[in-house]
């Protein structure tokens, strides 16, 4: 991997989240969002080796897959900010950001799109088209029925899909001790599926892991997985205190901030110098500041919108 | 030549299959097996398992492969074995097929038929007979198409694949096996058109898919006592051509809606509600309806007709309105 452009990226999409828990806080942002700082690191590395024409499915907590996805920055910011300028002129909101020329298709359903991608993915193959389907989902997904299904189906069907399973540890207050009867990777190995675990933030194995992966996949149709285990610093919604969580093991967890261990690596290697991580963050910074200054200042009166229009496709 | 329902089927699905190369059918036992009722015999030995592919029991995980596929450029055709299965896969069709269109403004289609065999009168019991379609009716973004003759099935099947929407498409157990002789029946029958297929003056029934043929029945033994009765087809279920029922409703005035799907909140009470809301003025009397009753459906013959839509029922409401 490209280590000061994954250091770049992740630092995008925890600024974004940032900005986006300001907006909020002015009253810019309504509804809800599940932001991802803490898990940048997973869809940062995967992108590297996905091209346009691949298709991401995401989850509730989507805005860094959608980033790394490369969606149009203004645009998707537009979309969480409930503006027509948005992806889904406002409609679709954090947890709904669709686009079918990005290839990118999120649902607030955890784990809905599990059974999706595989049909993205059947399609590939149908096709005979060696892109690739990575289709998130959370530990709390995981454990939904359609998943179960939708591992057996891929298995036995061949399907080229990658799922990535961010194992953050809960699913909202609900610990995965107490949610999963055993390890996820150990019921995916039972599906017949290769995986790979992912543990504590290791970047560098998910960066071989993802690699070795997709080349497989397009190689030859079939179904991988990989589970992260990793961690999210914020609450589950931006409303979330964490008073489910223990204390020392949020302590853990913070020492294993793949953004501060990387940039920790990169100062040790003097890939970069102290002065240019503050300007990398700082330009990131007026980035968006620009862009949602923008947003705001733009005159939002929709004029004629038609709500009931595009309910079918003529 | 004599063909019945379940031929005219397949004879849409293989001419559908051989004309466009996206088009693949997936489903439970549908391969070798040719499907519970027979509609896809012959089609795997045909095309082969690339494009009739036999699945695990996974309704959700079927579904949602349809609606995938059908994102990414494909036409799938998902058989579900039973309607009662439906309910598996309804957070599919709730929440996924039917909000990416809308919410992409168009840009994302899900072109998706699921067809599935609906129907009681088999003895099959609670969880094999049931036609519940409204709480599909509930859901925006969604078609819904259950033809009842034999010259509607091919043509509504056909416009059916080719829609760029999901559609769900009904097919009365009972149906299959009904056998008529094919003579000029349309290769394509555009969707969301009913269609007035016995005309009368002095009583409207509105209904749909195999309860057609209980209400023809009917209207036969009141001809011969002098009262004409008009039947619609709706065929399409949703969207509801309120335009042909309202023709109708403003000419005749009494109106009884019939079908085999539940009572509360049913196809039927949805019917009630739209003629209210726009002909009431039309009507000389209050609008009645005979649906399933609102029990799980029993299994031995005697009990089951108890629970039916049967033409006895059927008759005895249309004496009430007539009389009113
Ligand atoms: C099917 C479903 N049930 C419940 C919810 C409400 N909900 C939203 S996120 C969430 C927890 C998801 O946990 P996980 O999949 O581990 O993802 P994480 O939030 O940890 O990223 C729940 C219960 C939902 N969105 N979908
Ligand atoms: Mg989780």
């Amino acid at each position: 991997m490209d280590d000061l452009k994954i250091y770049e990226e992740i630092c995008f999409i925890r600024e974004f989240e940032n900005k986006l828990s300001e907006l909020f806080k002015r009253g810019l942002v309504g509804g809800t969002a599940h932001f991802c700082i803490g898990q940048e690191f997973i869809p940062a590395i995967i992108s590297q080796y996905l091209t346009d024409e691949d298709f991401v499915t995401s989850t509730h907590r989507g805005h860094g897959h959608a980033i790394s996805k490369r969606l149009d920055i203004k645009k998707f910011l537009a979309e969480l900010m409930g503006k027509s300028a948005g992806y889904n002129h406002g409609m679709g909101g954090s947890q709904h950001v669709s686009s079918i020329k990005q290839n990118f298709i999120a649902n607030g359903v955890s784990g809905g799109m599990i059974p999706i991608a595989n049909g993205l993915a059947f399609a590939n193959k149908y096709k005979n088209s060696n892109n690739v389907v990575v289709a998130f989902l959370g530990d709390g997904g995981f454990n939904e029925g359609y998943v179960s299904e939708s591992l057996n189906l891929a298995s036995v069907m061949d399907l080229p899909v990658l799922f990535v399973c961010e194992n953050n540890h809960y699913a909202m207050s609900t610990p995965t001790s107490v949610g999963h009867s055993s390890e996820i990777i150990g019921k995916v190995k039972a599906y017949n599926i290769q995986c790979e675990l992912v543990d504590e933030n290791d970047f560098r194995k998910l960066d071989s892991v993802a690699k070795e992966f997709i080349s497989q996949i397009r190689k030859k149709p079939q179904p991988f997985f990989i589970e992260v285990k990793t961690y999210r610093h914020c609450g589950h919604s931006k409303n979330d205190q964490n008073l489910y969580r223990d204390k020392e093991e949020e302590k853990f967890w913070m020492e294993k901030d793949a953004l501060a261990c990387l940039e920790k690596e990169l100062l040790v290697s003097k890939k970069i110098t102290g002065e240019g991580i503050q300007k990398i963050k700082g330009k990131i910074r007026e980035k968006l500041d620009s862009l949602s200054e923008e947003i705001i200042s733009r005159n939002s009166e929709r004029e004629d919108f038609e709500v009931s229009a595009n309910i079918y496709k003529d | 030549m004599k063909k019945n329902y379940a031929q005219l089927i397949k004879e849409a699905l293989d001419e559908s299959l051989e004309k466009d190369p996206s088009v693949f059918i997936i489903g439970e036992d549908i391969g070798k097996y040719g499907g519970c009722f027979g509609a896809t015999r012959g089609l795997l030995e045909k095309y082969g398992p690339k494009r009739i592919i036999d699945t695990p029991m996974s309704e959700q995980a079927i579904v949602g492969l349809g609606i995938g596929a059908a994102i990414n450029g494909l036409k799938p055709i998902v058989e579900i074995m039973f309607m009662d299965f439906m309910t598996l896969a309804y957070d599919q069709l709730f929440n996924h097929a039917s909000i990416f269109c809308y919410l992409t403004h168009g840009e994302v289609n899900v072109p998706l038929v699921i067809r599935v065999a609906a129907g009681a009168g088999r003895g099959y019991g609670a969880t094999h007979s049931k036609s519940i379609i409204a709480p599909l009716m509930h859901i925006p973004g969604i078609k819904i198409v259950a033809p009842y003759r034999n010259s509607d099935v091919k043509g509504l099947l056909k416009a059916s694949i080719e829609d760029k929407n999901p559609v769900i498409f009904i097919e009365n157990k009972n149906l299959y096996a009904i056998e008529e002789e094919e003579k000029g029946y349309p290769e394509f029958i555009p969707l969301g058109k009913a269609e007035v297929i016995r005309q009368g003056k002095d009583l409207l029934i509105i209904t749909y898919s195999k309860s057609v043929k209980d209400c023809l029945d009917v209207a036969e033994a009141f001809e011969k006592k002098g009262i004409s009765i008009e039947i619609i087809d709706l065929r399409t279920i949703k969207p509801l051509d309120m335009q042909t029922i309202k023709s109708s409703v403003k000419r005749i005035g009494k109106v009884l809606v019939v079908e085999e799907g539940y009572s509360e909140c049913g196809i039927s009470a949805e019917i009630i509600a739209r003629i209210n809301e726009e002909c009431f003025y039309s009507l000389d009397s209050a609008i009645r309806r005979v649906c399933t009753m609102d029990v799980p459906i029993p299994s031995a013959p005697d009990l089951e007709r108890k629970v039916l839509p049967t033409a006895e029922r059927i008759e005895k409401e249309a004496w009430s309105i007539i009389n009113e």
